[in-house]
């Protein structure tokens, strides 16, 4: 299509938006462009301001400071029935006086469109959701899947700008999530709408978004693909939040060269690392991520240098998860630090057996120490 | 530890599950005497009564003369007693509609919004509901005097008001605080305006109660009989009427059996209020109980 300005203006931008409630700062000057068609997550904590952040731009709270467009109009002075987003509710908040079928209508007809036109952008949007032949059902007689998908519905129907999910699936068990997501994602990419979704759970964020905002405190961490996100955390936080992480104290040592920076490991042992963030950029002590699935163990001392990084360890738990096995270890200094490997095997890994933790390199990250100024 | 006998040796458990049985027969039994004392001082005398209405002699109380339908006959004739029957009527389809109103706009103010003295307001409002309805009559023909008005079923209706709204307010602010908030941001966000959002949402699941409040409000006009005697002048309600009448002996049997007639007809309707809403409401998988008895 050759659309091409809304193309190119998001159609979502958050600049520098805040919310205090009295002398809580819940949100604090965040700023985020979603693109059209986007699939966009916020994910953090509990508290962490994600749900604030969504009612600002649905309408529901007012920003103390900041701008909000929609598709490139200022939005932030709209009321919630003018804006051209739709909220998808973690308790879904459907009419329970009305079926399913008119639940669904109930935007449309507010938009005032002809009979026939509501009727066939209903049928659409419960097609869409496979839920056309519950059309007749009020929603006491739907599961909770099924509801999730009417509430999903009947915000589809509207084709809003941009459709706001807070934890849409935050109410259903694992295994229906894990289909609802798969589903989700599959319907974002079929109608091409921006999604905005929040989380707190970051497989799921980083299974269904194109890319994520990870908060925490009311800031944005980092912004960026799951691929970025996971693998080069910019701060201690991310890398904690994100997947599993060891994260050790080290001390940083040569920063010259070819820009590739060592650091010395507990024990003394100086190994490279893969990137370094910014926020470690130019203390003397940093935290080293390395993720479990990338430790190997062995035990003869493996060669060090430029390929591998290694430091002497002692088991001490053993854990089976099912796929994988987690192996709890101790190295010098007391450090603690785990491997998890998916090897079928792992009888001759008694607790108290002395071996090498060893890596590569390239896959550590440098993020800020433990007290560094990042609340 | 001695070995025990062989019929002990079974675990004491069946003794533990002997003595919960018990127990709960005994609550069962209390239970049910709790019931049937209080549906006999409730119910005893209106049965009695209206047995006595079919009664040959004039004198209410045993021995039974044998039935007879003259009372009802007479009670035909009483001009008076129908008369004041309609002003009843009236009052109530008159009382009812406002008190709904008025109930609906406090209930919304005192539930949806945060003003100064919301408190205050909230106990001014409900104050009715606790003071003793004599003291109420007593000051409703007082403050109609100093203001020089003259007693009359519209002054009736005005104190019929002012007792019964606070129960809709009650009822609905109950309600509309069991109401997921999020239920109302959701009709925003689909576009409606607020006046829409009242219409087609929040007015829809308030009609459970607003029904139930119109039964209890009409009731309570129809019936009420301490304030309406204070301020009706030379006016007659039926509750009014039956008073009077009380003090003429030998009108007494008519009296009874118009009662009689009246709770008869009341309880007919009320019970078929009750099962329409019932009805509707198990249509939209709702159950009455939780609407009424929840608020
Ligand atoms: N109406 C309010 N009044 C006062 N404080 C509020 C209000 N709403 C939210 N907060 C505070 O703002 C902060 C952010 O809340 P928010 O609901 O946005 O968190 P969240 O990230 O959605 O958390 P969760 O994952 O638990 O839903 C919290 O500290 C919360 O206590
Ligand atoms: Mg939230």
């Amino acid at each position: 299509m050759n659309q091409s300005p809304s193309e190119t203006t998001p159609a979502l931008e958050l600049v520098e938006l805040s919310k205090h409630f009295g002398n809580v700062v819940a949100v604090d000057r965040i700023s985020l462009r979603v693109e059209q068609g986007e699939f966009f997550s916020l994910l953090g904590p509990s508290g962490c301001g994600k749900s604030t952040t969504l009612r600002m731009i649905a309408g529901f709270e007012e920003p103390t400071s900041g701008r909000l467009l929609l598709d490139g109009q200022e939005g932030s002075r709209l009321p919630p029935f003018k804006r051209n987003t739709n909220l998808v509710f973690q308790s879904y908040a459907l009419f329970p006086h009305m079926t399913v079928r008119d639940n669904v209508a109930y935007g449309p007809r507010r938009a005032r469109l002809s009979r026939t036109e509501v009727a066939s952008r209903v049928e659409d949007a419960l097609r869409t959701v496979r839920m056309w032949e519950y059309a007749d059902r009020l929603p006491k007689a739907l599961s909770g899947g099924q509801r999730q998908r009417v509430a999903l519905a009947r915000g589809l129907v509207n084709h809003p700008a941009v459709l706001l999910l807070d934890e849409p699936l935050g109410a259903l068990d694992l295994k229906l999530r894990r289909e609802m997501q798969i589903e989700l994602k599959e319907i974002q990419r079929r109608v091409g709408i921006s999604f905005v979704y929040v989380t707190h759970d970051q497989e799921e964020a980083l299974t269904l978004s194109d890319r994520i905002a990870v908060m925490n405190g009311g800031r944005v961490e980092q912004l960026g693909t799951p691929e970025e996100i996971y693998n080069r955390p910019t701060t201690r936080f991310c890398a904690d939040f994100i997947g599993e992480a060891n994260l050790i104290e080290v001390r940083v040592g040569d920063r010259s060269g070819d820009g590739r920076v060592s650091v010395v490991l507990p024990g003394g042992g100086t190994a490279l690392v893969g990137s370094v963030s910014p926020s470690s950029a130019d203390s003397a002590t940093a935290t080293l991520v390395l993720r479990p699935s990338r430790v190997a163990l062995d035990d003869k001392e493996p060669p060090h240098g430029a390929e591998r990084a290694a430091i002497p360890v002692e088991v001490r738990r053993v854990i089976f998860q099912g796929s994988v096995v987690r192996v709890d270890l101790e190295g010098p200094e007391g450090v603690s630090l785990s491997a998890s490997t998916s090897e079928a095997d792992t009888s001759d890994l008694r607790v108290g057996r002395r071996m090498w933790a060893h890596w590569a390199p390239g896959e550590t990250h440098l993020v800020e120490p433990t007290k560094s100024g990042t609340p | 530890m001695r070995a025990m006998k062989p019929e002990r040796t079974s675990p004491p458990a069946p003794r533990i599950y002997w003595t919960l049985a018990r127990r709960r027969r005994t609550a069962t039994a209390v239970r049910v005497t709790f019931l049937a004392v209080m549906a006999l001082l409730l119910f005893g005398p209106i049965v009695v009564l209206a047995v006595f209405s079919f009664n040959r002699s004039i004198v209410i109380g045993f021995p039974f003369r044998g039935g007879t339908l003259e009372w009802y006959r007479a009670a035909l004739g009483e001009t008076a007693a129908w008369d004041s029957l309609r002003a009843s009527l009236q009052i109530a389809l008159v009382v009812t509609p406002m008190c709904l109103l008025l109930g609906l706009l406090s209930a919304f103010a005192l539930s949806r919004f945060r003003f100064r003295l919301r408190g205050v307001t909230g106990s001014f409002i409900l104050l009715p509901l606790v003071i003793p309805w004599l003291l109420i009559g007593v000051s409703g023909l007082i403050f109609f005097s100093l203001v020089d008005v003259r007693l009359s079923l519209w002054t009736v209706g005005v104190m019929h008001v002012v007792i019964a709204f606070p129960l809709v307010t009650a009822l609905l602010s109950a309600q509309l605080v069991r109401l997921d908030p999020h239920i109302h941001e959701a009709s925003l966000d689909l576009g409606a305006g607020e006046i829409e959002t009242l219409r087609h949402v929040i007015i829809p699941l308030l009609l459970p109660t607003i029904g139930a409040s119109a039964v209890f409000v009409f009731s309570w006009s129809f019936n009420n009989f301490i304030v309406s005697f204070f301020t009706a002048g030379f006016d007659n309600t039926f509750p009014i009427w039956v008073f009077s009448s009380l003090r003429r002996a030998r009108d007494l049997p008519v009296v009874n059996a118009l009662a009689t007639l009246i709770s008869f007809v009341q309880i007919v309707v009320i019970v078929g209020v009750w099962q329409l809403l019932k009805v509707r409401l198990e249509r939209r998988g709702q159950d009455i109980r939780d609407v009424v008895a929840g608020a």
